[in-house]
């Protein structure tokens, strides 16, 4: 996981809670200020780390968006959450799925990720879906492995679902705690089972 | 799989894709799908949220989405704060060991001056109930404290400055990040006015 070492950096601290500017003592104001600027800093950074390109030039937009939840967090538990750096990069990136979803609404079109293309170049840009009987064979044969997938066991049921959200089998296995063999015969046995039963509902593979 | 993938498997993905583009699916929680697949969240929560993805496309987009938007790595020189944070609390835990178990082994000192300024954990065997979450420490006159909690991969669970007592409760939610006899290090520093800071050794605490 490439960003996994940036999500385990401990923040430089930051304190949950509004901005008080109404406050007297003006040491308190100023410290107050200079935490909600780290603060800020600390959700730039993290919608920076995360941001397509295609979206960095409205990065500042999404920060604020960010911060706007984080305040609205920090209202509701009175103040006193303490923030960690994860828990920003978890904010910024609701921040950013909100966003690709609006774009994603307005302009009608459906959400592709093409794993070929380098994110800096903006691989999940929303673009135009095919025609409509492809559409429509698309979402008979999803139905169909959705519900195939709903009637295996368990642990095959899940190995399978992760190979086909793109993960390679070392990815899985690391993700569902297993071993890389037995995901990897998960995997396989997996398959078989839902290829045998999308033949019973007249899909063949 | 080491093996080229079936050819079937790019068809069955890209229809289970689809199916997001349905309406009437309930709205994925973004942050726990997060969470899941870049948080440390334990297998057996994580394989909850792989089931969530089956039942609902939605959240099987969010997966997705989560994937791709992967946070990634700060390069250059920005990149070294962060890595020498990492290599000093591990230098913290290292010196801290040493600190405890040295003394043992030593002759006590000859003599001692001044007031010993330190600070010491006062839980009991080092244990925490998970009944009665609250790390407990020797206090120093008219000192304000800070206490950061760490998993033992050193990630951040919890964190609170300006405390008066000596003492700091954990919250539920963090409880819930640790497994019964799992373990958290946690470390204070006191700060008294006019005088030098006072860091503890890091404490490794058994939760019950």
């Amino acid at each position: 996981m490439k960003g996994s070492e940036a999500l385990r950096a401990t923040l430089p601290f930051v304190a949950g809670g509004r901005p008080d500017t109404t406050h007297d003592d003006p040491d308190a104001v100023a410290i107050t200020e200079a935490r909600w600027t780290t603060l800020r800093e600390a959700l730039a950074r993290a919608v920076r780390r995360q941001c397509p390109r295609w979206l960095s030039d409205h990065a500042e937009d999404l920060v604020q968006a960010a911060l706007i939840k984080v305040m609205a967090i920090s209202g509701a538990s009175e103040g006193n959450r303490p923030l960690s750096s994860f828990y920003l990069y978890r904010v910024a990136h609701s921040a950013l799925v909100d966003e690709i979803r609006r774009r994603q609404r307005r302009r009608e079109v459906a959400l592709e990720v093409d794993e070929s293309e380098d994110r800096q170049g903006g691989t999940i840009e929303p673009r135009a879906s095919g025609d409509p009987e492809q559409d429509a064979s698309h979402r008979e044969l999803g139905v169909a492995v959705r519900g195939c997938l709903m009637s295996m066991t368990g642990d095959r049921r899940r190995a399978v679902m992760l190979y086909l959200q793109g993960h390679s089998v070392p990815d899985a296995a690391r993700l569902l705690g297993w071993s890389a063999k037995r995901t990897e015969n998960l995997v396989y046995r997996g398959l078989a089972d839902l290829r045998h039963c999308l033949r019973a509902k007249g899909h063949t593979p | 799989m080491t093996t080229p993938e079936p050819h079937d498997v790019a068809r069955f993905r890209e229809a289970l894709a689809r199916l997001a583009d349905e309406p009437g699916w309930p709205e994925a929680d973004t942050g726990r799908v997060f969470s899941a697949l870049h948080g440390d969240m334990r297998p057996e929560q994580r394989r909850a949220v792989v089931d969530e993805l089956i039942q609902n496309p939605q959240a099987a987009a969010a997966w997705r989405l989560a994937r791709e938007l992967e946070p990634r790595e700060p390069t250059g020189i920005f990149a070294l704060p962060w890595r020498w944070m990492s290599m000093a609390a591990m230098l913290l835990l290292v010196i801290g060991t040493a600190w405890v178990i040295l003394p043992q082994q030593s002759e006590a000192p000859a003599f001692r001056g001044g007031e010993a300024r330190m600070i010491a954990s006062l839980l009991p065997d080092d244990v925490l109930s998970r009944t009665e979450p609250v790390l407990r420490w020797t206090g120093l006159e008219g000192a304000r404290y800070r206490v950061r909690v760490l998993t033992p991969e050193l990630e951040l669970l919890d964190e609170a400055e300006g405390l008066a007592a000596p003492e700091y409760r954990l919250r539920e939610d963090i409880l819930a990040m640790v497994p019964a006899g799992g373990r958290i290090l946690w470390q204070v520093e006191a700060t008294v006015r006019g005088t030098s800071a006072v860091v503890s050794l890091t404490f490794n605490t058994l939760m019950e």
